[in-house]
């Protein structure tokens, strides 16, 4: 059984009005557990919508989303909000960190929502911000700190609750090329360690780091060079 | 998500928002204070009038008669509320005139004369403290007897015995037979409760029949005090009053009047009634406008809160989660602000009613905590609201807010 298991999915916005956009139109994709997956398309091309799609951020106008089996197309909002928590790690272009919390309290954020208190919250939130070599900026506020360091903060909050599906959409969008790379290799790092990664990009640079790269154009894809799980 | 958890994050997300924060609470806390404050200047205005009043004593009537080249109408006004019965307590001239009054060495140079009946104490509220009041037989046989204010007697006795002392009046000897009860005990406050406590302790009163042993002075007996049994007796008592006079006096001669002190108090109850419409439609703005002010500082910060809902909806924050943080954090604020609110206003209100009245006044309780709930529960609908519409959003619709 794949991890995701995407049947015929349409996104459509202002259907059946002059202005109709098919923003997905007809996806049928499935990706393995363990898998480093690159999404490629140029702006516009729906990639975005469809990985809000994967990631349980937004809802399918038609077709069927399996994850891990359970359709997900049928679950509740607060069932939702549990995939999100514990599935699901995101990385988004814009960070996305609350700007009035510490780093440490960005990074816990997942955990407080999973219900892990005290100690053992603090613990995993220091673990994973030594993973992205940022132990020394717990008390920073996102202000305080550069791109790369809030990006890094992000990819700490996405891992911290150790999730099986990390999602990035343009982590290095808005980075420069050094410390995109310090980021692209953090994500190498947890592929290597076993998890499922989902990159989302315009940059077929970017993309080469993926096992598997589908390229997407006008809400279809028009090109997968197919499962690999190793290297 | 516990609630212990969510109150946490409501106290952080409040001490990070210092100016949102502040902005709201001070909508909260004008509207509170100044609700409080007019409120509270009305009771004030009221109860010192009323206190006024009271010390006046209810249901009195004051009479002024006067004719030009008239006979003096005291003994006729008197022989006529005799016959009043039961309707009537009491009835005395309320003539004054100055003079010096002295105990041996001691003087007051300008205690207040009054000429008055023997129920003089009755129609002006006095009770008696020492000895006794003046009678029937003094007034009738001119006798040269006094009673004396609280103030006057400590000022010529200097706390010692007045009962049977010699003193004199405007160079007359008259023996001192009775001592009233202060009307304005000195607290040693400020300037106008020192003038009361003069104007209406520094006193002595003689039977007004001695007028004639003070032809030093002038002295007309034009005023009158007539002290009715009930409220209804004071009005068929100024009825019969008026239509007594108007057999006495020429209007082409001279000029009679009569009216009760509850006149006075129903046309200043009047006035305070408008007072209370005025002053409690501007506190009513003055809620009003800090409720605005509260919905808008809530509301403008609703699209960088709709991102952080947002983004805590994307790392697995429920619905309900989010409602509470927010329901709590708005709670807080209002409730911090509504008892800032109330302090304040409890504070002006009492530093207020010092400096302008003496008095200690409390704010109406239910209204200040109507106040309070009115902004309280306005700043949490407010606080919510952007809360519960964003996070019934996707994920994806409140990131997008920019």
């Amino acid at each position: 059984m794949a991890l995701i298991d995407v049947r015929k999915v349409y996104k459509i916005y202002n259907e059946g009005m002059e202005s109709e956009v098919r923003a997905l139109d007809g996806i049928d994709l499935t990706i393995e557990k363990g898998e480093f997956t690159a999404i490629v398309g140029s702006s516009g091309s729906g990639k975005s919508t469809l990985m809000n799609i994967l990631g349980c951020l937004d809802v399918p106008t038609y077709g069927e989303y399996y994850l891990a089996g359970s359709d997900v197309t049928e679950l509740s909002d607060s069932q939702l909000s549990r995939i999100r928590n514990r599935e699901i790690g995101f990385i988004f272009q814009g960070f996305n960190l609350i700007p009035s919390l510490t780093a440490i309290e960005n990074v816990e954020l997942p955990l407080v929502y999973r219900g892990v208190t005290g100690s053992k919250r603090r613990e995993l939130a220091e673990e994973a911000l030594a993973m992205v070599g940022l132990e020394e900026r717990e008390k920073h506020i996102p202000s305080q700190m550069s791109g790369g360091q809030q990006q890094r903060v992000a990819i700490a909050r996405a891992i911290a609750a150790k999730p099986d599906i990390i999602m990035a959409d343009e982590p290095t969008g808005n980075l420069d090329s050094k410390t995109g790379g310090q980021v692209m290799d953090i994500l190498r790092t947890l592929h290597h360690s076993g998890s499922t990664v989902l990159l989302i990009t315009h940059d077929d640079s970017i993309a080469a780091s993926a096992n598997r790269v589908i390229r997407i154009l006008d809400g279809r894809i028009v090109s997968d060079t197919g499962k690999g799980v190793g290297d | 998500m516990g609630v212990i958890q969510a109150f946490k994050m409501a106290v952080k997300s409040i001490a990070s928002n210092k100016v949102r924060t502040v902005l709201t609470m001070l909508g909260i806390i004008i509207g509170v204070a100044a609700v409080m404050v007019l409120v509270s200047l009305v009771q004030g205005y009221t109860s010192s009038m009323m206190e006024y009043y009271q010390r006046q004593g209810a249901n009195r009537i004051e009479v002024y008669a006067y004719q030009w080249g008239g006979a003096d109408i005291s003994s006729d006004l008197y022989d006529y509320c005799l016959g009043l019965g039961d309707l009537v307590l009491g009835v005395t001239p309320n003539a004054q005139t100055g003079g010096v009054v002295k105990y041996g060495a001691k003087k007051l140079e300008n205690a207040n004369i009054f000429l008055g009946s023997d129920q003089y104490a009755v129609c002006n509220n006095y009770t008696i403290a020492k000895g006794r009041d003046m009678t029937y037989l003094d007034v009738k046989k001119y006798q040269k007897v006094c009673v004396l204010g609280a103030v006057a007697a400590d000022d010529l006795f200097d706390f010692a015995d007045p009962i049977g002392k010699q003193i004199t009046i405007a160079g007359e000897p008259f023996t001192v037979v009775g001592v009233f009860e202060a009307k304005y005990p000195s607290t040693g406050g400020n300037e106008e409760q020192d003038w009361m406590s003069h104007y209406y302790d520094s006193i002595v009163v003689v039977p007004y029949t001695d007028a004639r042993f003070m032809s030093n002075s002038y002295i007309t007996f034009d005023s009158y005090v007539v002290k009715a049994a009930s409220s209804a007796a004071t009005t068929e008592a100024v009825t019969k009053l008026a239509s007594f006079l108007s057999t006495k006096i020429d209007p082409n001669k001279g000029y009679y009047d009569v009216y009760s002190i509850n006149q006075q108090i129903e046309a200043g109850n009047e006035e305070t009634r408008m007072l209370s419409m005025i002053l409690g439609g501007i506190a009513g703005i003055a809620l009003l406008v800090g409720g605005i002010g509260i919905m808008n500082i809530m509301l403008v910060t609703v699209t960088e809160r709709t991102r952080e809902i947002g983004i805590r909806k994307a790392l697995g924050a429920r619905r309900r989660s989010i409602i509470i943080q927010f329901l709590i954090e708005s709670g807080v604020i209002s409730f911090v602000g509504g008892i800032i609110g109330i302090l304040l206003g409890l504070l002006i209100t009492l530093v207020l009613g010092k400096l302008m009245w003496d008095m200690t006044i409390f704010p109406s309780v239910s209204l200040s905590l109507g106040a309070a709930a009115f902004s309280i529960v306005l700043g949490i609908i407010f606080g919510i609201y952007p809360a519960a519409k964003a996070s019934g959003l996707q994920p994806v619709d409140a990131l997008r807010a920019e």
